[in-house]
């Protein structure tokens, strides 16, 4: 009687132990799914909030190419190039805008690779408006950068404004 | 003896009844778990694209060398429209189509050089009308090698009474 009781109460121990693992098994493999899905999250959202300070900054590009002191009355988001230049020239514009670097490269048709200024102008490809000693790395937007030519006409071309902000999120 | 041997017969049923469950149990947990990873790649590809939707916005302002009257040069953009309304011509004789074409290669290729070493492999541009009643094609660039993966965007404008959708995918 008493070595039957000890069989039964062995192969329940046994049954119990392994309904054990099993559980201990389950329980390592959630763990390990919510850590790989944890992890591919996070670096996703880092990627995200990476992306988003980046267009909020390629917005704030496109919001200084609407304001006054850089718009071309002929399209909306197109840059006055004279503006540009003489913005750059004029130093109360130094700390107007809160960024740290301020930059209009101008891409297509291409020109010779030289900052402009008044004197050489419009045979220049870089218009540098702010450039602090500490910017980080810019971000970049494309705009359309319009002027007058040689013969009084409307021309537009293609360029990119680089800008890195003061306020980082 | 028979007894005995269909009962270690229903023990190995259940053992195996188990086992199967809980496979199933990990195959749908992982197919979920794969399903959501591959939506966030696809989400991914398409963050890219703002780069290449203001590169379509500002290219469609760049003026080009063609001159529908004395002192007024087309636009990419106006010159898209104008070689989708026919047979019309630049005031030296060029065809709007051929002055589009050239264009827009010099103003896409200034700024995705595609070559084998570099990051772009390749690019595809097209411009098409489309409004209720009609859909149209009015112009497709490729250059390279387009298999990879695509990083793209749509620029949208009006040409009554459609839309003309301009869209650009880079091959990297």
């Amino acid at each position: 009687m008493v070595i039957k009781k000890t069989r039964i109460n062995k192969k329940a121990q046994i049954k119990l132990q392994e309904m054990a693992f099993v559980l201990v098994a389950i329980v390592i493999f959630f763990a390990l799914v919510i850590m790989i899905y944890l992890v591919t999250r996070t670096g996703s959202l880092k990627e995200s909030a990476e992306e988003q300070r980046r267009e909020e900054v390629q917005l704030l590009g496109l919001k200084l190419a609407d304001s006054p002191e850089f718009s071309w009355s002929g399209c909306s988001g197109c840059i006055d190039i004279d503006k540009a230049v003489a913005v750059k020239e004029r130093r109360a514009y130094k700390d107007f805008w809160k960024v740290y670097y301020l930059m209009i490269e101008r891409v297509y048709p291409n020109h010779t690779i030289r900052e402009c200024t008044r004197e050489v102008f419009p045979d220049c490809n870089t218009i540098t408006i702010i450039n602090s000693t500490y910017y980080g790395t810019p971000t970049a937007a494309y705009v359309a950068l319009c002027g007058y030519d040689e013969n009084n006409h409307d021309r537009c071309e293609l360029g990119r404004i680089y800008i890195s902000e003061k306020e980082v999120k | 003896m028979e007894i005995k041997s269909l009962k270690i017969g229903k023990k190995a049923q259940e053992e195996m009844f188990g086992f199967v469950l809980i496979m199933v149990f990990v195959a749908v947990i992982f197919l979920v778990f794969l399903g959501i990873f591959l939506r966030t790649r696809t989400g991914a590809e398409e963050k890219k694209s703002i780069d290449v939707y203001h590169f379509l916005e500002g290219m469609m302002k760049v003026t080009t060398n063609c001159e529908k009257s004395p002192g007024n040069y087309l636009n990419i953009g106006e010159l898209i429209s104008e070689c989708y309304s026919g047979a019309q011509q630049c005031i030296d004789g060029k065809r709007t189509c051929d002055e589009l074409n050239e264009s827009l290669k010099a103003v896409i290729n200034s700024v995705w050089k595609v070559s084998e070493e570099s990051y772009t492999k390749g690019y595809i541009f097209e411009a098409g009308y489309n409004s209720t009643s009609n859909s149209e094609k009015i112009i497709t660039l490729t250059e390279g090698n387009c298999s990879v993966s695509l990083v793209g965007a749509e620029y949208v404008f009006s040409a009554y009474p459609g839309v003309i959708i301009n869209s650009l995918k880079i091959c990297s």
